[in-house]
């Protein structure tokens, strides 16, 4: 049982408090990623898993241990850095080597442990090259031999792929999710990019100011986002978000956002009762079509404003009543900028109070 | 005129004005020298061609081989103990503390003073009859005051502690410019890699501090090669010969004996032997300087 758990940490420096009492539990063999805008304090959670930053209050515990006075050598742990930090001095056989000759480990089992990786992640024609002679994919490699050569209990990954460009990271991320079927071992993974934690994680850990916004499946964070936050950040192009006010009569509910009014075909009173006056509305582009539906969707009129076409899909802004509404939609259709045009909201999220409110389908 | 030659032409004219200044300045005055020590010793119309013969002279010369010796001990100990304390004191001011400022003000004030002021106030301290070192030592008991400078191995120690005091921090300042070079994250992932305090030292910091550390070097052997002012201000090469240095001895038979020649072909083999070891130093440390990982 190697899982990890996080108990109500916190972190200052100075007197900034970069993490407010954070909480998580993975389970062994678990892939957690911590997902958030840079400077939300990911980067220093992993830190203070890793041992390499102490926490102010709080206690962390790997496999079920407590490591709060453990120094970061001994938690058995290994960490992929952003910039692979590979000793550029040795060679990448030395550089495999180098934790478990620390370790005291024979020479024998280091040989073997080397082939194993080198195997492992197809770097055999690699061993014997300095860092500097190695392409950024190449070096992403080696740091990740670097680690899993050791067999540690818990893998932290500090946003290891931002620094390869885009052709590569895919291929690299679907490599690292292989090898985490292989290993099987948990791991905690920092990044910013949502593609990146959507297909890694089992759970992502949405964070924004040093505090958790939501832990969940990915489909949970994407379907049910807890706050605007989340349902903003995840998402792309995000989420349409409409700030407004709900009205009840006796056609049914009604949304107002200025010019901008949803009518929703049913009497919700709890959801109006525990309205206290301003709401936030959202809307995913991919949940609106312009090809003509039924009375389950909410039918609304715009202009086009501007069509990006990116192969496979097309994203359309609408100007909806003063208000923009981007709409993720099939490439065929002629859209000539100008022309008035119907929208069809199949799916609504609604947060009152920075909460998600569930709302009957329409 | 063709455009290439015309290309070339300007390109001379360009460089012109800097090789005039290096031909004025540093090529002549070298030609000079060296024409100079190859006639005899007194300059004036009755003075002949002499040849080589002052270098023939120089390599029979016991007091020049004494001299040489000496300029090879202060340069190996100075340089030797100015490296490992640079270092030292590179590692404290790399560290983050309250008050670091004043530290690295504080080591850095040795190197900003004069060397001649320096040596003034090392002669003033280690005075056998009035020197601070004696009054803390012994206090009042004065037959027990010890005259340092008198002493040919303590004369000795006493400018190369001079020089130590003085530059070691400018090799720190050297070696602090190379430590910060290594970045956070590998120190970072050899304490997640296991790897101790020393073992982090010995294997990461060290190996990765090298273009720096031969920087150092380079610098402080070729500075230590040249030493002069240290010995002409404190001991004046003695007692005896003890500290007489291969520029003290030249510049004492140039201008205290006036034997031109003589004294111009020891400069000039100072020179010649300064020009090998950075040749040397160029070709071997240079070249790894220029390939070295980047950060």
């Amino acid at each position: 049982m190697a899982g990890l758990e996080l108990q109500r940490i916190e972190k200052t420096f100075g007197r900034t408090r970069v993490l407010h009492d954070v909480s998580l539990e993975a389970g062994d063999g678990e892939f957690i990623v911590l997902l958030g805008p840079s400077g939300c304090g990911k980067s220093t959670l992993l830190r203070i898993i890793a041992g390499l930053e102490a926490q102010t209050r709080g206690s962390v515990s790997i496999g079920g241990q407590c490591v709060d006075d453990v120094p970061p050598p001994d938690r058995d742990i290994a960490m992929v850095f952003q910039h692979y930090a590979l000793y550029p001095h040795l060679t990448v056989r030395e550089n495999l080597a180098f934790g478990l000759k620390m370790r005291g480990k024979p020479q024998a089992l280091i040989k073997a442990r080397i082939a194993e990786t080198a195997a492992l992640l197809e770097i055999h024609d690699l061993l014997d090259r300095k860092p500097r002679e190695l392409s950024g994919g190449q070096q992403q490699r080696v740091a990740m031999g670097r680690a899993i050569v050791r067999k540690p209990k818990l893998f932290l990954f500090d946003e290891p792929l931002s620094n390869l460009d885009a052709r590569l990271r895919t291929s690299m991320r679907v490599e690292l999710k292989r090898l985490h079927q292989r290993l099987g071992t948990t791991m905690v993974y920092v990044t910013h990019d949502q593609t990146e934690a959507m297909t890694l994680g089992h759970a992502i850990v949405v964070m924004n100011h040093g505090r958790i916004q939501q832990i969940g499946r990915p489909e949970q964070i994407y379907h049910e986002p807890a706050n605007p936050f989340v349902a903003g950040f995840i998402g792309n192009p995000p989420m349409n978000v409409f700030e407004g006010s709900f009205r009840l009569d006796q056609r049914g509910l009604e949304f107002r956002a200025g010019e901008l009014t949803f009518r929703f075909p049913f009497q919700a009173r709890d959801l109006i009762d525990a309205d206290t006056g301003m709401a936030t509305l959202g809307v995913r582009p991919e949940d609106v079509t312009l090809e003509p539906q039924g009375s389950e969707c909410i039918a609304i009129t715009g202009t086009i404003d501007l069509v990006e076409n990116l192969g496979n899909d097309s994203i359309v802004h609408l100007m909806v009543k003063g208000q923009s509404l981007t709409v993720r939609t099939s490439p065929g259709l002629r859209l000539p900028a100008g022309e008035s045009i119907t929208a069809y909201v199949k799916n609504f999220h609604l947060f009152i109070n920075e909460k998600r409110v569930p709302l009957p389908s329409p | 005129m063709t455009k290439s030659t015309q290309k070339h032409t300007t390109g001379w004219l360009m460089a012109f004005p800097a090789l005039m200044f290096v031909a004025v300045f540093s090529l002549y005055p070298a030609m000079d020298s060296f024409l100079l020590s190859l006639y005899s010793d007194f300059p004036g119309p009755e003075r002949s061609f002499a040849g080589f013969g002052h270098y023939a002279e120089l390599l029979q010369d016991p007091v020049a081989h004494q001299a040489f010796i000496v300029t090879l001990g202060f340069v190996l100990l100075s340089t030797t103990l100015e490296l490992l304390l640079g270092t030292g004191i590179a590692l404290v001011v790399h560290e983050r503390f309250r008050g670091l400022g004043w530290v690295r003000a504080a080591v850095l004030i040795p190197w900003a003073i004069p060397t001649v002021v320096a040596a003034q106030m090392w002669r003033f301290l280690l005075n056998d009859q009035y020197g601070a070192v004696n009054a803390i030592l012994f206090g009042d008991r004065v037959e027990a005051y010890v005259p340092w400078l008198a002493d040919p191995w303590m004369a000795f120690g006493a400018i190369v502690l001079a020089d130590v005091w003085k530059t070691s921090s400018f090799a720190g300042l050297l070696v602090l410019a190379g430590l910060q070079l290594i970045p956070e994250e590998t120190h970072d992932a050899a304490r997640v890699d296991g790897a101790t305090a020393w073992q982090r030292f010995r294997h990461i910091t060290l190996p990765m501090l090298k273009p720096a550390l031969l920087t150092a070097l380079l610098f402080r052997t070729i500075d230590a090669f040249r030493v002069f002012d240290l010995v002409f201000v404190m001991t004046q090469g003695g007692p005896g010969d003890a500290t007489q240095v291969i520029q003290f001895y030249g510049y004492k038979t140039l201008f205290t004996e006036g034997r031109v020649g003589y004294g111009t072909t020891i400069s000039v083999t100072v020179f010649v032997a300064m020009a090998i070891l950075s040749l040397f130093y160029v070709r071997t440390v240079g070249s790894k300087l220029l390939q070295r990982e980047p950060a």
